[in-house]
């Protein structure tokens, strides 16, 4: 029997986990000016290197973890000093070249793990009983990684000399150059930072779902609904806005079925961008 | 609309120099040639080359020239070839007028997809395009029982049973747009799409119905895609729905991009060869999907204009791209 508590803590772990993906894609938009459709792939590879680093080196699943996020971050820092730099100026070439790179990190892990399916057991295993619920404990690891992880990417946006500088890079780039900022750095610390954060994501969630090589598809489609529901480029758009739609979505699976989530994805980005493209707290279209 | 070369009007048409741009078209009946008496296998391939060929032309006729990335371009090749495979295989309509019944299909989404979006640009414009494949993908499986849901539709009736007469037909489906496309893109109209990439405030104020001119090439690039789509499954006889998978745009952008975008003849040309060179790849079978993506990944980087950009836009006479993204500003 599905109750209103378990609606409530599912629909947060859901809401965490897209809010996530969505933080990270719409800093990299907002300070990197870049559409990252590689973003599932880093959630993807989060997965795939926690499995690989503590079950093929045996390092344990929370150091395995631990590791995949810095590979993750450092992949996302080479990625975007190597490929994207050089014709970050080109907005469609750098769209289809974050395509073509989330294919390729797909085919490579299709080429070293194989297409089946891996289980990664829970970082904590066992079930907490809330209002005579019972709830995986992993959910509840979910939920609180998501909110320390948001928690310490705001402390950091708002409260360190750095994180004001990548706000300022989002705001004025010319300006933030002039003023001595080292803009490209700020690009590739937004995309490790984001990369590592979508990590986490993938990590935290695959004991509860499976990892396959396309396990980020929705997930990253879900992020870009929230982006573009929340206003592209606003960080507390996305928050609320992954709020709405997890919850959004956790309803429509329960009450309906999971299935339809992608579809009220589509109609949701479909009818935002042609009533509101801004989305809820946009900033001007043109600002961007 | 007005005619190519802008201050027409004269003989001039009848000179030869303004046949040149067309001149590729003459390699046209070498790659017959090649299909006919090569072998069947290679005769298949090229069946495949022409039609994805198509697909670039009318990818890039659109979005090469007017800068709107059209991330949802295969639901043209896709509501074509599903029209043309109901009409023929449910209900008996001869695949003469089923092919035809089908690009109506995909200019009718055309201008469905155009007025709601043609309005927006840059991402926005991309990504709701993106999402009209994935809708009518969960449509051909809500509705299964009529659209063959997973399964797509067999039993499509062929129009030969010689495939070499099937690549006579794609050739000349290609020649046709290839055609169309130059002497669009070269017209006033044409002009005044490179206006709109340009800066359509500009054209705007200019006086431009930028919305008119964009609406109009949409449906032409529709029309083209829909023509190749409806034909080829009537080649393959079964149509699936993997075709309004992002994956088939996103080749389709890879083939343009290879080529040169906004050059026509070169996307047309990249899509032959690396049709031609997938098919070698064949072999390595694992490593294929991989290397395919690799050499993408490389020539963004390393040659984010295209390959053949630069020798197909001297033979039709077509002007440098101003530098894309241009709505980014100078920063850095």
């Amino acid at each position: 029997m599905q109750t209103l508590p378990t609606i409530l803590l599912f629909g947060l772990a859901t809401s965490g986990i897209y809010a996530l993906m969505a933080v990270g894609v719409a800093l990299i938009y907002g300070v990197g000016r870049i559409i990252n459709f590689a973003h599932g792939a880093f959630y993807t590879l989060g997965a795939y290197l926690t499995y690989l680093y503590a079950v093929r080196f045996g390092l344990g699943w929370w150091a395995g973890a631990a590791l995949a996020i810095l590979s993750v971050a450092a992949i996302a820092i080479a990625f975007d000093r190597l490929l994207i730099e050089p014709i970050r100026e080109r907005e469609v070439i750098v769209w289809i070249m974050t395509f073509a790179f989330a294919f390729a990190v797909r085919e490579l892990i299709v080429l070293t793990f194989g297409a089946r399916p891996y289980s990664i057991p829970a970082f904590v295993p066992g079930s907490v009983s809330i209002l005579g619920q019972a709830i995986a404990a992993q959910r509840l690891l979910v939920v609180a990684a998501s909110v320390l992880a948001l928690g310490f990417l705001w402390g950091f946006l708002y409260r360190t000399r750095t994180g004001k500088a990548l706000r300022a890079v989002a705001l004025n780039r010319t300006g933030a150059h002039l003023v001595g900022i080292p803009v490209q750095r700020a690009h590739a610390a937004v995309m490790a930072i984001s990369a590592g954060l979508a990590a986490l994501a993938g990590i935290v969630i695959s004991p509860i779902n499976v990892v396959t090589p396309d396990m980020g598809l929705e997930p990253l489609l879900m992020a870009f609904t929230i982006v573009i529901f929340g206003g592209i480029g606003s960080l507390k758009g996305s928050l609320l806005a992954a709020l709405i739609v997890g919850y959004a979505g956790a309803l429509v699976s329960f009450l309906w079925a999971p299935e339809l989530v992608t579809f009220m994805a589509l109609v949701v980005v479909f009818s935002v961008i042609l009533v509101r493209p801004t989305g809820l707290f946009g900033l001007a279209v043109e600002r961007a | 609309m007005s005619s190519p070369g802008a201050d027409s009007g004269r003989k001039e048409r009848l000179r030869p120099e303004a046949l040149q741009p067309y001149a590729p078209l003459l390699l046209l009946p070498v790659v017959a040639l090649l299909g006919w008496f090569g072998g069947q296998p290679l005769t298949i391939t090229l069946i495949y080359g022409a039609t994805w060929a198509t697909y670039a032309v009318g990818y890039d006729m659109f979005s090469g020239f007017s800068g709107r990335v059209n991330l949802g371009y295969a639901m043209f090749p896709a509501t074509a070839a599903y029209t043309s495979a109901v009409l023929s295989a449910r209900f008996g309509v001869p695949p003469l007028l089923s092919v035809p019944a089908g690009v109506g299909g995909a200019v009718l989404l055309g201008a469905a997809v155009g007025a709601l979006t043609l309005r927006i640009k840059g991402i926005y414009f991309a990504l709701s395009t993106a999402i009209v494949p994935l809708a009518l993908f969960q449509l051909t499986h809500v509705f299964g029982k009529f659209f063959g849901g997973e399964e797509g539709i067999w039993g499509v009736p062929p129009f030969f049973s010689d495939p070499r007469l099937d690549l006579l037909v794609v050739l000349a489906i290609l020649g046709a747009a290839v055609a169309f496309s130059l002497w669009y893109v070269r017209s006033k109209a044409g002009l005044i799409l490179r206006g709109i990439q340009g800066s359509d405030l500009t054209a705007q104020a200019l006086g431009v119905d930028t919305f008119r001119f964009l609406f109009v090439s949409l449906l032409c690039s529709a029309g083209i895609g829909g023509a190749a789509g409806a034909y080829l499954v009537h080649f393959q006889m079964l149509v699936a729905p993997e075709i309004l998978h992002i994956v088939t745009t996103l080749q389709i952008i890879t083939f343009t991009q290879v080529g040169g975008p906004g050059t026509i003849v070169g996307p047309a040309v990249g899509s032959f060869l690396l049709v031609i060179l997938n098919e070698y790849l064949r072999a390595w079978t694992d490593l294929r999907l991989f290397a395919y993506f690799a050499v993408l990944v490389l020539l963004l980087r390393f040659s984010p204009e295209g390959l053949l950009a630069p020798a197909a836009r001297a033979l039709a006479r077509l002007p440098r791209r101003p530098a894309a993204g241009g709505r980014q500003g100078k920063a850095t």
